[in-house]
């Protein structure tokens, strides 16, 4: 079998394309029969394990039909006892290696990895580049030997596989190199990644949305600190960026030290960020939806930067409809109907539900996760799947009134809009008098508090028309901001590194944070 | 005006507009930068037809400088489009050379617009004067050193890469860049420069280059060579011969005028139209034999195969025939054919090559490799199959077939527009990939092929048919008398199962007593024998079917090894080999492990016996899938085999052909029993002299029992003293000794000999345990649980039923359905103890 970087060494462009991108040019049907065959060989590795027998309720389901009605769904809590333990034996197909993700809770949750998994996420991260990359169908810029920052998590979380996994696939050089990432905490990693990178040149970038737009925010004065930097290299590189600056007659920034090819960002600030992004590195971000119960890559955008197109071969999709995840929410004995992949609708919301392909374990997981469904097929690039945007974890969303279901998209997007300098933020669902109200935290040294306030509630309106009705059709105006000293967050990141929390756990959730949390916030505010 | 060059120009500006047409259909990249290059060509030449034509509109220079617009531009384009295909367009290096060549490309432009390249033209008798300013020649410079670079990076991507087809575009586009550099620079002859031909070279060149980009895959560079040299080789044999003809006949006869050279050369004309066909198939033949060997090779290969394929009948021989010829010719290192099959299903009936020795794959009805072959026109490669998405629904194991099988290209069989079987080819020894010409070569005897092997199909399944209707007759001759054999040994049992509890229980219970050493030992003799006779019995029941199987999920595979390290020792000392071909990935089943060990044990013993009479041997199983559905376990043996007068009694309980003692005659009906117990079937195929192959097929079922009957929990726990307990049973000799036992323990014990003296009984007495026979006069024990259910349904969990008719339906289904304690006779004294134990557990005992 040959890999990417084989191929593109042999010019066998179109291969590439085929095989890493060619699924977006798969009919609904073949999409659909690529998922149910899948599924049934998922279904006979479950039937020969422990776990997977306990799962299925002991039956063998034959059909697609059976298993949605013969298995239940499940959650973390299903498979705890299990995988918290690393019970290999009772797994369809021992692990390759174990992931873990943060959890809301700041618990981790673990996720066995097979082989099989393990290269098809490897494929998928290059699948990301090559729409990264691309301007078109068919038109990438990725090759081999391209450097490769990255600013995210190292394994075992599954960003840092992913990254690892796909030097498998094409000859990449990073920086860091990887061998030293482990070594290094976040802040020397970016350190030592752009120091390198001013010799070596980026060509693919992978971080978080806001990490990116706050390196471009803060390139001047990093800027300052490169120029005593010897390097001919490097220094070639700082003047022609000086003189690009000079030459647009505005300061420097990253876009004039580097010409990225790719940029993929993970996160929901992303599309919060993508301006700013756009603006500081010239490089559109490439948003994806992947999750560490999937093993790999759920969906992701293509060329055009829009809907999310499902990738067929990691797991089975089913969809549970807005009203019945909010219903079985509620009521944790109604167990909601799901639909398929060729039953959804666009413009409605729907709560993911997958199981996964390879002997992978989660089977009819409810990671909580609600998207919407903007079109059945995508004329512009000529896809003809259902296209996603994901809107928020279930559980993150603030619901006031039952009439505007706020996510952390919007918030990000509101607050990004104001263009006032922040430190950091969280909101969370609270009552005075009996009414639910929309308290948002906000650390900002910004003089014009109540204008700010102001002008947030208005972006908000802007941002969401349930939001909006609120204030036109129930006289309310939900939104209390609560101001914090900058720095609020900073010290909060030092407490929770003192207690030794991972690096997932730095900061607190933005949406719906715990009693706790909010207390532990405050006080430091105080301090 | 030229008109012969006008019309040349016309025709070439013609072809491009098509070009352009068809080139506009597919939106890549690639495509649109062709589709530019082609119109910027279409342009160029209609320009030439203006000035070539002197068209009197505008004067010659207009048309001239018009041309040479576009063919800067398509220059340009040229380079961007080589560039893109070579995949240079993010090389650093590169991309500053395209941006120089747009720069003076760019300058060169504003030149020509400006009148600074060109400043007369003149057509003086048919001939053209062009003057170039000094400032083309750059141009010219430069575009010849970019031509050279991009036939030079052509060559070597095309001798880099290892994928045939790739290898082909690259080269024609190297070739088509040597014609258009060549075109180029015909200009700078002023002599040249009057005709078109640059234009003649640039349309070649853009003919290849549609080949190349869009159907490099029809044509193969080694075919254009060898038809060249097909049709210039007779051409010159031809041309001398008719020249040195005519000479000969002028020297000779010195006398030839006008109408006689005619006549002559109409005479040689004849004579070549004659021999033509003939001079051209021997050269053909020829330039196979000596140039392409392997060519022509395949052709005597078709040729033979398409005399013999027809004729052969049996599928293995035709098979077998077809791998051959085929490995040989084309020197392939592996290779296997596919024949679907009755459900749909593709099998794997021969093969050649060390990787798929010993793979017995299947490929399922909805294996999408199949699907695909049977919807679609052509063949696939190892890399469609690792690229086109489509195969994203193969199995983990269905890769892994496929590797094993070594595959790099699959033909399909197709008759009568139907998929019946599948070509596949491993590699070349070569390591060269596949030739298109290979690949015309494969399909065209995949055609031949395929009809033979359905006839082949149709003969083998017709044979298979008879076969299986004469072995079905023998199967239900031999069912129906072990049906009559099973009901009488159920009957039988049921009576001898009386005596023995009896026999049993008191034994052990005078073991109790104080007796002497010498009576103890009789007793325990006694015991023995009787615990003997109850295993015997219990084969019987087993062999008619009278215990339901304990069913779990298993893995027939592991069964079999399990049973295989049982006697390995046994097998090693016995001097066999031991040859194992067990299907991968075999589907589980919902089975009782233990019998099916039983019945695999008894296989194998019995193969062991028979080779070990003979010094040794090979002992072979084999594991596979038939139709989706059946597992089928063969294990066959090397030894005398078995005679064919008692082939018909092997299944018979205690028939046996060992010594006395040496066997009871029970083993292979007992594995019947389970076998048919289990929805499956058995028989045997033996060769006198050459050995045995015991066949058992068991249906593929996933239903599973609920964990709650799977799980047997044992507790060890007092036995409950001072109950209430009423024994009823018709055999007083059993009465007789539960009375004994139980007050031995303690308990307050009543009997009834039938199930009315037993109501009156409880009517008046209340009882914490009822332990009742299932047959009995008068009321039997299902009559008596049914009166016990509808008067007293608190007591109706402490009945244990005790019977000695489990052979019986009715029995079987009474107690499945009530699901109450139930111990089976004859039963030792521990068992009871148990089973009182157990009932008693909700009774506060």
């Amino acid at each position: 079998m040959a890999t990417a970087a084989e191929l593109l060494r042999q010019g066998r462009r179109d291969e590439v394309w085929r095989k890493y991108c060619g699924f977006i040019d798969l009919s609904l049907e073949e999409f659909t029969g690529i998922q149910e065959r899948l599924l049934m060989e998922q279904i006979d590795l479950l039937a020969r394990c422990e776990l997977g027998r306990k799962i299925m309720r002991n039956t063998v389901p034959k059909s697609v039909d059976e298993f949605r009605e013969a298995v239940p769904l499940t959650t973390y809590q299903d498979y705890a006892s299990y995988l918290d333990e690393k019970r290999e034996d009772v797994l369809p197909v021992k692990p390759f290696m174990w992931a873990h993700t943060g959890g809301t809770t700041g618990r981790w949750k673990w996720a066995p990895l097979t082989r099989r998994t393990y290269y098809l996420y490897a494929e998928h991260a290059i699948t990301m580049l090559i729409f990264a990359s691309s301007q078109g169908r068919d038109h990438f810029t990725i090759a081999n030997n391209d450097v490769v920052l990255y600013v995210g998590a190292p394994p075992p979380y599954m960003s840092g596989i992913g990254t690892e996994a796909g030097g498998q696939i094409l000859d990449f050089r990073y920086i860091p190199p990887l061998d030293k990432v482990r070594e290094l905490d976040f802040r020397e990693r970016i350190q030592l990644g752009f120091t390198m990178s001013l010799r070596t040149g980026i060509d693919i970038a992978g971080a978080l949305a806001s990490v990116m737009a706050s390196i471009g925010e803060s390139f001047g004065e990093r800027e300052r600190a490169l120029k005593p930097l010897l390097h001919p290299a490097a220094a070639l590189r700082v003047i022609r960026a000086l003189i690009r600056a000079k030459r647009a007659g505005r300061s420097m920034m990253p876009r004039d030290m580097w010409e990225l090819k790719a940029l993929i960002c993970s996160g929901m600030d992303v599309a919060a960020f993508r301006d700013k992004v756009k603006h500081y590195w010239k490089v559109d971000p490439l948003e994806f939806y992947s999750l560490t119960e999937f093993g790999g890559l759920a969906a992701t955008q293509t060329w055009n930067r829009k809907g999310m197109t499902f990738t067929p071969d990691v797991g089975f999709f089913e969809f549970i409809p807005e009203q019945d995840s909010l219903r079985s929410r509620d009521d944790p004995s109604h167990e909601p109907p799901t639909v398929l992949m060729d039953e959804l609708e666009a413009s409605k919301r729907y709560e993911v539900v997958f199981t996964n392909f390879h002997g992978g374990i989660f089977t009819r997981y409810r990671p909580g996760d609600l998207i919407k469904i903007i079109a059945l097929e995508d004329d512009e690039t000529g896809v003809r799947l259902p296209q996603m945007i994901f809107e928020a974890r279930a559980d993150r969303i603030i619901d006031i009134g039952g009439f505007s279901r706020l996510n952390e998209r919007i918030v990000w997007q509101a607050l990004e809009s104001l263009d006032a300098p922040y430190e950091g933020w969280m909101a969370r669902k609270e009552f005075e008098d009996s009414q639910p109200v929309l308290r948002i935290y906000l650390a900002t040294d910004h003089p014009h508090r109540e204008q700010l306030a102001t002008r947030l509630h208005e972006a908000l309106k802007t941002l969401d028309e349930d939001y909006a009705d609120l204030e036109s059709m129930l006289d309310m105006k939900p939104l209390r901001l609560r101001f914090l000293p900058v720095g609020t967050f900073a010290r909060y990141a030092q407490l929770r590194q003192a207690e030794g929390a991972d690096v997932g756990h730095m900061k607190p959730p933005y949406m719906q944070p715990s009693d706790e949390i909010v207390n532990t916030v405050l006080r430091l505010a105080q301090e | 005006m030229n008109i012969m060059n006008s019309a040349v120009c016309l025709v070439a500006s013609l072809l491009y507009f098509l070009l352009l047409s068809f080139s506009l259909r597919v939106k890549r990249r690639i495509n649109r930068i062709f589709s530019a290059y082609l119109l910027a060509m279409g342009l160029w030449t209609s320009s030439s037809v203006m000035w070539f034509a002197d068209f009197p509109v505008l004067g010659d220079l207009p048309w001239l400088q018009a041309g040479l617009f576009f063919s800067i531009i398509a220059w340009m384009l040229m380079c961007l489009l080589s560039v893109v295909i070579l995949s240079l367009d993010s090389v650093p290096a590169v991309r500053a050379g395209l941006w120089a060549i747009y720069s003076l490309g760019g300058l060169l432009l504003i030149g020509d617009v400006g009148g600074q390249l060109i400043h007369v033209t003149r057509i003086e008798r048919g001939h053209f004067d062009v003057q170039f300013y000094p400032l083309i020649y750059p141009f010219f410079a430069l575009a010849g050193l970019s031509s050279m670079a991009l036939i030079l990076l052509f060559a070597r991507a095309g001798i880099k890469t290892d994928d045939h087809n790739q290898r082909n575009r690259l080269l024609y586009l190297a070739i088509s860049n040597v014609l258009i550099t060549v075109g180029a620079f015909a200009n700078i002859s002023p002599q040249l420069r009057s005709f078109p031909f640059d234009v003649l070279f640039d349309v070649v060149a853009a003919l290849l280059m549609v080949y190349a980009i869009y159907r490099y895959q029809l044509l193969d560079l080694t075919f254009v060579v060898r038809k060249g040299l097909l049709y210039s080789i007779p051409t010159a044999i031809i041309g001398a011969g008719y020249f040195l003809i005519i000479s000969l006949a002028m020297r000779l006869f010195h006398a030839f005028a006008g109408s006689q050279i005619l006549l002559l050369s109409l005479l040689v004309a004849a004579i070549t139209a004659v021999a033509v066909q003939p001079l051209r198939d021997k050269v053909q033949s020829w330039i196979d034999k000596v140039f392409f060997r392997e060519k022509y090779d395949s052709r005597l290969m078709l040729q033979r195969l398409s005399r013999t394929a027809a004729s052969i009948l049996d599928l293995r021989q035709l098979t077998s025939m077809l791998l051959d010829e085929v490995t040989n010719t084309m020197h392939i290192s592996k290779a296997g054919i596919l024949v679907k099959e009755e459900m749909g299903e593709f099998r794997l009936v021969a093969q050649r090559g060390a990787a798929a020795e010993g793979c017995d794959l299947k490929l399922r009805r909805d294996h999408p490799i199949a699907r695909w072959l049977a919807s679609k026109e052509g063949l696939l490669t190892r890399d469609d199959v690792d690229t086109m998405p489509q195969f994203k629904a193969l199995w983990g194991r269905e890769r892994g077939d496929l590797e094993r099988l070594g595959a790099e290209l699959l033909v399909p069989l197709r008759a009568k527009g139907e998929l019946v079987g599948i070509f596949a080819l491993g590699p070349k020894l070569s390591e060269e990939t596949y030739s298109a010409d290979d690949q015309i070569t494969l399909t065209t005897l995949a055609n031949h092929a395929a009809v033979a092997l359905e006839n082949a199909r149709l003969f083998s399944d017709l044979k298979q048919s008879l076969q299986e209707l004469k072995q079905t007759r023998a199967q239900l001759i031999q069912a129906d008398k072990l049906s009559a054999l099973g009901q009488m040994i159920a009957g039988v049992a049921h009576e001898i199962n009386n005596p023995l509890t009896t026999i049993m229980g008191y034994a052990q219970l005078l073991q109790g007593e104080k007796l002497s050493d010498q009576v103890k030992r009789d007793l325990e003799r006694i015991s023995e024998a009787a615990k003997r006779s109850q295993r015997v019995v219990q084969n019987l029941l087993t062999f008619a079917r009278a215990y339901e199987p304990r069913k779990e999920y298993i893995d027939i595979n592991q069964v079999i090894e399990e049973t295989l390290a049982l006697r390995s020792y046994q097998l090693k000392v016995n001097n066999i080999e031991v040859v194992k071909r067990l299907k991968g990935n075999l589907p589980w089943t919902v089975a009782d492990r233990y019998q099916l060990q039983q019945v695999f044990l008894n296989l194998i013993n019995n193969a062991q016996q028979a080779m070990a009479e003979q010094g040794g041997g090979r002992l072979t199983l084999r594991s596979e899938l038939r139709g989706g559905d059946t597992i089928r376990v063969t294990v066959s043996d090397t030894g005398p085999g078995i005679p064919e007068e008692i082939m018909p009694k092997i299944f018979d309980p205690f028939f046996t052909t060992k010594e006395v003692g040496k066997g009871s005659g029970l083993g292979l009906s007992v594995s019947y029993g389970i076998v048919s117990e289990h929805g499956g079937r058995s028989w045997a195929e033996s060769d006198e002299g050459k050995g045995t192959t015991f066949i058992v097929e068991l249906p593929v079922r996933r239903e599973v029992m609920p964990v709650a009957e799977l799980a047997v929990e044992v507790e060890e726990e007092r036995g409950p003293e001072g109950k209430r307990i009423l024994i009823i049973d018709d055999e007083e000799d059993i009465v007789a000794l539960l009375v004994q036992l139980l007050r031995e323990e303690g308990h307050r014990v009543s009997a009834a000999l039938n199930g009315q003296e037993a109501l009156r009984r409880m009517a008046e007495k209340d009882y914490d345990l009822i332990i009742s026979d299932v047959k009995m006069p008068t009321l039997d024990g299902r009559k008596l649980y049914e009166h016990i259910k509808a008067t007293n349904p608190e007591l109706v969990e402490s009945i244990v039923f005790i019977t000695g008719d489990t052979a019986s339906a009715d029995t079987k289904a009474f107690l499945k359905e009530i699901g109450n304690l139930r111990l089976e006779k004859p039963f030792d004294i521990e068992e009871l103890r148990g089973a009182i134990r157990e009932a008693l557990k909700g009774d506060g005992g």
